[in-house]
């Protein structure tokens, strides 16, 4: 009732421009996280059953547990990065977009408030997608770029098992931390 | 032993020499590069029969100037070394067997700084016919893929810089 009441306040233009500063992520948007975290996460496994030459059996409950948790930090990174991308994408794309959308509504009899609105929701969507995107890609790229590292070169020398826990746990903890940093 | 990371070739060959000596010899090179150990490993396994003596004796086996104590597994014999990744050729290997007497003048000679002129038992061939990425532009895999990544990482962090500022 509070909320029904709370949300009645507000006008569209306003419920967008929440929207647009809103931390929660869509259960698509969760889903797609969700789903590219379990599978970057997943992906060192082979690394570590052909080249460090780990038992798949024995360890399936490491590579289990240890990509339950990359895959929820992973996940945290993406929503976080979107989070700090979006408002700038936003900013980036809004000229280009407004342009756009007027062309495009030149034509149509509308209130000049609908119009607004039309584009502000457009310039969110633009926003939103590219803002997933590119969180995606970037969280995956340092992942994969660390987990090289770390495991074939600064933990070489140790067993395959605890090379593949500090690894995993390490570089997803790292990108989970890295972004929360509100420095950019 | 994993059939994928070693080939198994099988070489049968009757080697005759002087001392009336056969081997009939089996194989294993690494097919695909440690790429933790960074070694080409060389496994053979051989009978040896020789008509004056000779069901059990202890062995050595020289390899590019190396010696090698041979064991005895069952009724045959067997010895393994490793090569470093990196200096490795392809190409057929030499393996000369000796007994105990022929194995003391080799040392001796060797001792002596001659050219070690002792008699083998037999000879073993052992082909090595390379390893799967060894190198990729003259840079060992993990290197490549790890500067690949890097350089993915970089575009990434300054495509989010431009985003960013």
């Amino acid at each position: 009732m509070v909320q029904e009441k709370k949300s009645a306040m507000f006008t569209k233009e306003e419920e967008l421009l929440l929207q647009d500063f809103n931390r929660n992520v869509s259960t698509g948007s969760n889903m797609l996280f969700y789903g590219s975290a379990a599978i970057t996460s997943a992906l060192p496994i082979w690394l570590y059953w052909r080249i460090h030459q780990m038992e798949l059996l024995p360890s399936l409950i490491f590579f289990v547990a240890f990509t339950a948790i990359s895959t929820y930090l992973m996940a945290m990174a993406y929503r976080n990065t979107k989070f700090t991308l979006k408002h700038k994408v936003a900013v980036k794309r809004e000229d280009a977009v407004t342009r756009e959308m007027t062309q495009l509504l030149a034509d149509d009899k509308m209130s000049r408030k609908e119009k607004d609105e039309r584009i502000l929701w457009k310039k969110n969507e633009v926003a939103d997608f590219e803002a997933t995107v590119f969180s995606i890609f970037y969280n995956n790229a340092l992942f994969l770029a660390f987990v090289i590292f770390l495991s074939f070169y600064l933990l070489r020398s140790i067993s395959p098992t605890f090379n593949y826990m500090i690894t995993i746990s390490g570089t997803s903890g790292l990108l989970a931390l890295l972004s929360t940093s509100k420095s950019s | 032993m994993n059939p994928k990371v070693f080939v198994c070739m099988v070489l049968c060959s009757l080697v005759a020499c002087a001392t009336s000596c056969t081997v009939q010899s089996t194989f294993y090179t690494t097919e695909d590069d440690l790429v933790i150990a960074n070694q080409i490993g060389f496994i053979t396994e051989f009978k040896l029969k020789c008509k004056s003596e000779i069901n059990s004796i202890p062995l050595f086996a020289e390899v590019n100037g190396n010696i090698y104590p041979v064991f005895r597994v069952k009724d045959d014999y067997q010895f393994s070394w490793t090569e470093d990744r990196t200096t490795a050729k392809t190409g057929s290997r030499e393996i000369r067997l000796f007994d105990e007497e022929q194995f003391a003048n080799y040392r001796k000679s060797q001792r002596a700084g001659e050219t070690p002129t002792a008699k083998e038992l037999a000879k073993i061939y052992v082909k090595y016919s390379g390893s799967f990425g060894s190198n990729i532009f003259f840079l060992n895999s993990e290197s490549f893929v790890l500067l690949l990544s890097v350089f993915v990482a970089y575009l990434a962090f300054q495509n989010r810089m431009k985003l960013v500022s």
